[in-house]
């Protein structure tokens, strides 16, 4: 089953196509990292899925209902992190708890002490006395205690230190182990991304350029280096799954699914190597070619 | 558990877990019978994602170098842990990967015949496969 479904959406802001023909699907039960530049339309994507905006144009689903047209229990099931998340200041953090527990209908008090706990959250603490790291954590605790059965997160565990930040990862693995959780996060940072992901999008050019579990997007993708004569380089641009072509040195860089031996048999070349792509890489091949 | 995550290096991370796994079992550190961490565990331990754990696992099962019986754990498996066939084919690409570095520094496959013999009288001479 599909948690988000997406076919062909766009979103116009003012005179900006912001997304232009996004084609995605997120598995239940998933983590799914969404990377982009800024500006690439991450979160105008994440505000889509919420219903805070509406598509220009395509279709979607979201938790199997339309997108856009989520019945109250559904839209109950949705928890969005945004980047600078907006808490109640002067509350103290049990009060904010306590605030949610009545507001939410899925509320789970239990699951909150735990990651009240797990975080070392002062309840006492006045919520704009926290550190950017206790911030976060509060911010995604409470969206966990929600129970949500899709979980957007934008830019989470920016700015955290790596104690804060390994404790955020592991807190939010746990709770994305229930098989019918899913999350989708948006994200710059690859290295997060890599280790708490298993499936990425990249969003690129109004688009999504390249999607799917990360192991299988990984093991596809090559990194050739080759040897040539500068003529080769409109044979080597011709390959195919040759998706960006460097000159560097006595040769080129070629970035993409082509593989080696193809590069072998193109005329001028001598020599080619062959390696795997790191998720840097790939995203830098994506986005500057 | 010492495995180490290296992102960036343009290795999956699944791989990089398997990868190490087998060489702590090559190196006798991990020996037949031994339990892993469950996938959920290691998972959590290393903070990545437990799927990545759970392919690294599946991918280590194959090559038989360790088992899953269910409902019971996961444990570092005995006795030989690859086909014949399959430790041939990683043979050729290994022999595939030297003959091409060989190329690559501008010396012949005599070369790369001559510095494996050496290679093995250097060891102590035991030219004969693993069955005698």
């Amino acid at each position: 089953m599909l948690a988000v479904s997406l076919h062909g959406l766009r979103k116009r802001i003012g005179s900006v196509e912001v997304l232009d023909g996004i084609d995605l699907d997120v598995p239940q039960g998933s983590i799914c990292g969404l990377l982009g530049l800024n500006g690439a339309g991450k979160t105008t994507l994440l505000r889509l899925l919420m219903g805070f905006v509406h598509a220009s144009g395509g279709t979607g689903s979201v938790l199997g209902h339309p997108l856009g047209r989520l019945p109250g229990e559904a839209r109950a099931a949705l928890a969005y992190v945004p980047e600078q998340p907006g808490l109640f200041e002067t509350l103290r953090v049990g009060e904010l708890m306590r605030f949610v527990a009545q507001l939410h209908p899925r509320w789970d008090q239990g699951a909150a002490d735990g990651y009240m706990r797990s975080f070392g959250l002062p309840p006492g603490r006045r919520v704009r006395a926290l550190s950017t790291g206790m911030r976060s954590q509060l911010a995604l605790a409470v969206a966990l205690a929600c129970r949500p059965d899709l979980l957007l997160l934008d830019e989470p565990a920016a700015g955290l230190d790596p104690v804060h930040r390994r404790r955020y990862l592991q807190v939010l693995l746990e709770a994305a182990a229930a098989p019918e959780r899913t999350v989708l996060l948006a994200s710059q940072d690859l290295a997060l991304v890599e280790r708490a992901c298993d499936h990425l999008a990249l969003i690129h050019d109004r688009r999504i350029q390249v999607a799917g579990p990360i192991g299988d997007v990984l093991e596809r993708e090559r990194r050739l280096v080759v040897s040539a004569a500068p003529e080769a380089a409109g044979a080597l641009r011709d390959l195919p799954g040759a998706r960006s072509v460097r000159a560097e040195g006595h040769g080129f860089i070629v970035m993409g699914s082509a593989c080696a031996k193809d590069a072998r048999g193109v005329a001028g070349v001598t020599g080619v190597q062959e390696t795997g792509m790191s998720l840097e890489e790939l995203f830098w091949s994506y986005v500057e070619p | 558990m010492w495995l180490r995550i290296d992102t960036g290096s343009g290795m999956p991370i699944f791989r990089q877990v398997a990868a190490q796994i087998a060489q702590a079992v090559q190196a006798g550190v991990l020996q037949a019978g031994d339990k892993l961490p469950g996938v959920r565990e290691l998972a959590l331990e290393l903070a990545v994602n437990p799927a990545t754990v759970a392919r690294a696992y599946a991918e280590l099962e194959q090559d038989g170098v360790i088992e899953q019986p269910r409902g019971r754990g996961t444990f570092v498996r005995g006795g030989p842990v690859l086909t014949e066939e399959e430790r041939r084919r990683r043979l050729r690409a290994a022999v595939l990967l030297l003959l091409s570095e060989a190329e690559r520094l501008g010396l012949t496959a005599d070369d790369a015949l001559r510095e494996l013999r050496g290679a093995l009288e250097r060891r102590g001479g035991a030219t004969g496969g693993r069955e005698g």
